[in-house]
């Protein structure tokens, strides 16, 4: 027998007897194809059910009758055309309510031929369900070590080398629904670190290295399975016989045409503003006519509603023909847009508010920009202009030029500011939000554009486009949510935003070196300046103090200059007194007197 | 004005796109059903003047115009090669002359009217002393001023004007002279009002006029616009009797040397010595105003 992995509660076995205990209701057979060593008989027996063991393996069939397993029989799945009637033969008339093939169909050469052989088969014996476990080959660890050149194939594990077919959820689910089965339960086998998880300390595995984690969030993203090693998923066949025309096949057809139109405008309005009859004229007029308008009329009101209907139904048929109109009767700011991306067919998605504008070559400066640039987000110019409300229905009237308070390039790190990118300036790749199932997060208040903004130009980057094509209309009064909406909620969305950017590594452009470089010498230039502007502070210091003991010492000297002078002027009295002639004579006389 | 009156659209196109003219000829027909069915609005006609040297039209594009317009009831297409360029407002008038229509609603070709234009012009022509009215532009709105209870302007813009027939005739139409375009709607509104005619801006009428900007966030303006610009604007000073006006915008742009304003120097210079500039009007000081950037007030600049 090659494979006897034990019925451990973490291995597809357990998941698949969790899965049929408390789904299938009825009691009776399981048939188990490719039963191998048979490690769900006993939990199912457990359970009431009846376990019927097949394998193609004459040894194992052996084995398990000598074991005690006395419904054990040996059958050769491949042989699609004996199929029904071996089956047939082995349950003889007995009450099928599951079927089981564990590991089972990535090792056939025809899974599509033996599925749709059981299909027919469990039809006729009316079994319900089909219980089925599979590995992954999109698993997180092949699919980084596949970017390094490598597909390690094994002695057992994902890279089985018996392994003939290999299935992602995608080709399993198609496969599946073809035949005629569809989904329902599942209780797949993960594993952060599968079989393939080695060699150690390889740049692309290792969740600890830059390159890994990055990987790693890149296939999180995609879809839930990065971690998934085996599929275990019970389908039940379905009630009406859905299976397309056609042979089932695990092929699919190259999907090499782009999607059409070329732009989805999605326009949330609440019907209230007659601003939305400015923003469909634009849009009307442009002169590349390849997009679709979903309007998304959020409101509950039926006046409201019928309005935005009415204003549509006014315009020519040709542009009739290109808006869809969408009601959302729960007032959100942020829904509405997901529900637009969920309906859009176009190649790529804009979100236009029901006041701004866009000038004539809007949709076609989108499509210049996208040109050699399949894939990355589009961004053009925008101008801000200041309108009043003007009449009974709030027309938005223009008391003001135009002003470019917007950055003319994408960049992120002045992004993360925010304001620096309308959103009616950008369109996104629709292949990307699908691919990552990037959404407006619904949870927050505000930024939530620029939010979305930065995490779809961290994947896909940003093309500029050099011309004005939109106009953000600024209402002096206090209509837009700038102005209604406290600055630190604004702040602390900024900060999340920053915060889940700073979650993982982020992939910058080409060009970003140099960036950096100039940041760095810029930084290095300031740092030297501070550095200059200390010293030279020092130095003023030194040279304050010594100005001061100066004009101290220069003090106490002028006190002392000024007592010199006065003890001089002092003396010098007293000399002229003493000097004076007539003292001199008076001295001399009274003296002459006294000797007389 | 008559209870249903009836309309003639025209379009005077030069060698434009045809997927431009189609454009307008398809909001003209939704306003013109909007117009119809509101109950504003009687027979129509769509008349489009070709000042290109050669049919710049083909028949396919003219016959999509011409059902796009007829599916409107009492309506009909017609379409003019002029053979030569008359200019805008010469083939205005060319096309208004062969009109017995009430109203004429003054269409470039590069204009997508909201389906609700019409309508609301229509509404803005109530006043028996009201001649015109124009649209207010999007995405580029002009800033001229407009009384907000009246809508009385200084003048009304030819790129979305609705006028009623008669004071059309009555002022002798466009002055071709203001060839080939610029300012001839200007002169046209001041002759009304010195004829004791009310021009109205109607804010609610929406017209998409296609404007670009340029890198510092202006309107962008072709070195033909600053040419034909600068001419209209001498033309304009000459008519109104502003020769001070003419005097110091010639010695301004003598000494500017912007080669398009020099181009339009020497064409006034020209016409002047061949006696080919617009009539002198006396005493039309109270309607002129050639003192502001944009011939009157204005709600901000540009």
């Amino acid at each position: 027998m090659r494979y006897n992995f034990p019925f451990s509660p973490d291995s597809p076995y357990a998941h698949i007897v969790e899965l049929i205990t408390s789904n299938v209701a009825e009691r009776g057979v399981v048939l188990d194809l490719g039963c191998g060593h048979a490690a769900i008989a006993a939990p199912l027996v457990d359970a009431g059910f009846q376990y019927v063991g097949c394998d193609a393996d004459r040894s194992t069939v052996d084995h398990l009758r000598s074991s005690g397993l006395a419904d054990a029989h040996l059958v050769d799945l491949t042989d699609v055309a004996a199929l029904a009637g071996r089956l047939d033969q082995l349950i003889a008339g007995r009450r099928v309510v599951a079927v089981t093939a564990l590991d089972v169909l990535e090792h056939l050469s025809n899974p599509d031929e033996v599925l749709t052989a059981l299909h027919a088969w469990m039809s006729t014996c009316g079994a319900e369900y089909l219980g089925v476990s599979v590995p992954n080959v999109a698993h997180v660890d092949l699919a980084s070590k596949l970017l390094t050149g490598r597909w390690d194939i094994t002695p057992t594990g994902l890279l089985d080398e018996t392994h003939l077919r290999f299935f992602t959820e995608r080709s399993l689910t198609s496969l599946m629904s073809q035949v005629g089965f569809s989904p329902a339960a599942q209780h797949d086998l993960r594993m952060i670190f599968s079989d393939q998880a080695w060699p150690p300390d390889h740049p692309t595995q290792s969740p600890d290295s830059m390159l890994g984690r990055f990987l790693r969030t890149i296939r999180e993203q995609s879809d839930e399975n990065a971690e998934v090693n085996q599929f275990v998923r019970l389908y039940s066949r379905s009630v009406s016989d859905q299976r397309r025309n056609g042979k089932p096949t695990l092929a699919v057809q190259p999907q090499i045409s782009r999607r059409t139109p070329f732009l989805s405008v999605i326009t949330r309005t609440t019907g209230t503003r007659e601003t939305l009859l400015d923003t469909l004229t634009c849009l009307a007029a442009q002169t590349d006519d390849d997009f679709e308008v979903l309007l998304m009329i959020n409101s509950g009101d039926q006046n409201a509603i019928a309005s935005v209907r009415a204003m549509v139904a006014r315009f020519s048929d040709r542009f009739q023909q290109k808006v869809r109109c969408y009601e959302i009767p729960e007032r959100h700011r942020v829904k509405p847009l997901n529900q637009g991306i969920e309906a859009a067919l176009g190649r790529y998605v804009a979100v236009l508010d029901d006041d701004d504008l866009v000038l004539g070559g809007w949709v076609a400066a989108f499509r210049a920009g996208s040109e050699g640039h399949a894939g990355a987000v589009i961004r053009c110019r925008a101008a801000d202009q200041r309108v009043v409300s003007f009449g009974p229905n709030a027309t938005a009237l223009a008391s003001s030029g135009f002003t470019l308070p917007y950055r003319a390039t994408y960049e992120l790190a002045s992004h993360l500011i925010g304001g620096q990118t309308p959103q009616g300036s950008v369109c996104f790749p629709m292949e990307a939000l699908e691919t990552f199932g990037l959404r407006f997060d619904e949870s927050m208040e505000v930024c939530e554009d620029l939010h979305f903004l930065l995490r779809v130009a961290s994947i896909c980057g940003v093309v500029d486009v050099n011309s004005i094509e939109m106009i953000y209309r600024r209402w002096e009064a206090t209509h837009s949510s700038m102005h209604t909406v406290a600055p630190e909620v604004w702040e602390r969305a900024i900060q999340r935003v920053v915060e889940e950017l700073d979650r993982g590594p982020l992939l910058m452009p080409a060009g970003t070196a140099t960036r950096l470089y100039q940041a760095a010498v810029q930084e290095r230039q300031v740092h030297l300046l501070s550095q200059g502007s200390e010293a030279l502070l020092r130095r003023a210091e030194t040279g304050e103090r010594i100005w001061s003991s100066l004009s101290h010492q220069f003090a106490e000297l002028e006190g002392a200059y000024r007592r010199l002078e006065a003890d001089r002027d002092a003396w010098q009295q007293r000399a002229q007194v003493a000097g004076s002639p007539s003292v001199a004579r008076r001295a001399l006389r009274f003296g002459r007197r006294l000797l007389r | 004005m008559a209870h249903r009156p009836a309309l003639q659209v025209q379009i005077v196109v030069y060698e434009n796109a045809e997927t431009e003219v189609a454009r307008a000829v398809e909001a003209v027909a939704a306003a013109v059903a909007e117009a119809q069915s509101a109950g504003s609005l009687g027979r129509v006609t769509l008349s489009i003047g070709d000042s290109s040297p050669t049919q710049s039209l083909t028949q396919s594009c003219l016959d999509s115009a011409q059902r796009e317009i007829e599916r409107a009831p009492d309506s009909q297409f017609r379409y003019c090669h002029f053979g030569e360029n008359l200019g805008s407002g010469g083939g205005s008038n060319a096309l208004a002359a062969s009109s017995t229509t009430d109203l004429l609603w003054i269409l470039n070709p590069d204009t997508y009217p909201a389906p609700t234009a019409l309508v609301h012009l229509i509404d803005a022509l109530g006043a028996v002393d009201v001649a015109a009215a124009d649209a207010r532009q999007l995405p580029v709105e002009h800033p001229k001023g407009f009384d907000h209870l009246t809508g009385d302007a200084a003048w009304v813009s030819g790129a979305c004007m609705l006028i009623k027939a008669e004071p059309f005739r009555m002022v002798g139409g466009f002055d071709a002279q203001f060839f080939p375009m610029y300012c001839d709607d200007v002169d046209l509104s001041w002759r009304l009002r010195l004829a004791g005619w009310r021009v109205v801006h109607q804010p609610f009428a929406v017209v998409y006029h296609n404007k670009r900007l340029d890198q510092a966030g202006l309107p962008a303006a072709s070195d033909f616009e600053h040419e034909s610009g600068m001419l209209s604007r001498l033309f304009l000073a000459r008519r109104y009797n502003r020769q001070d006006v003419v005097d110091s915008t010639l010695s301004w742009v003598d000494s500017s040397g912007e080669p398009a304003h020099r181009r339009a120097a020497i064409e006034y210079r020209r016409r002047l010595a061949i006696g080919e500039l617009p009539e002198v009007l006396h005493d039309a000081a109270a309607v002129a105003d050639l003192n502001s950037d944009y011939y009157g007030p204005s709600r901000f600049h540009y």
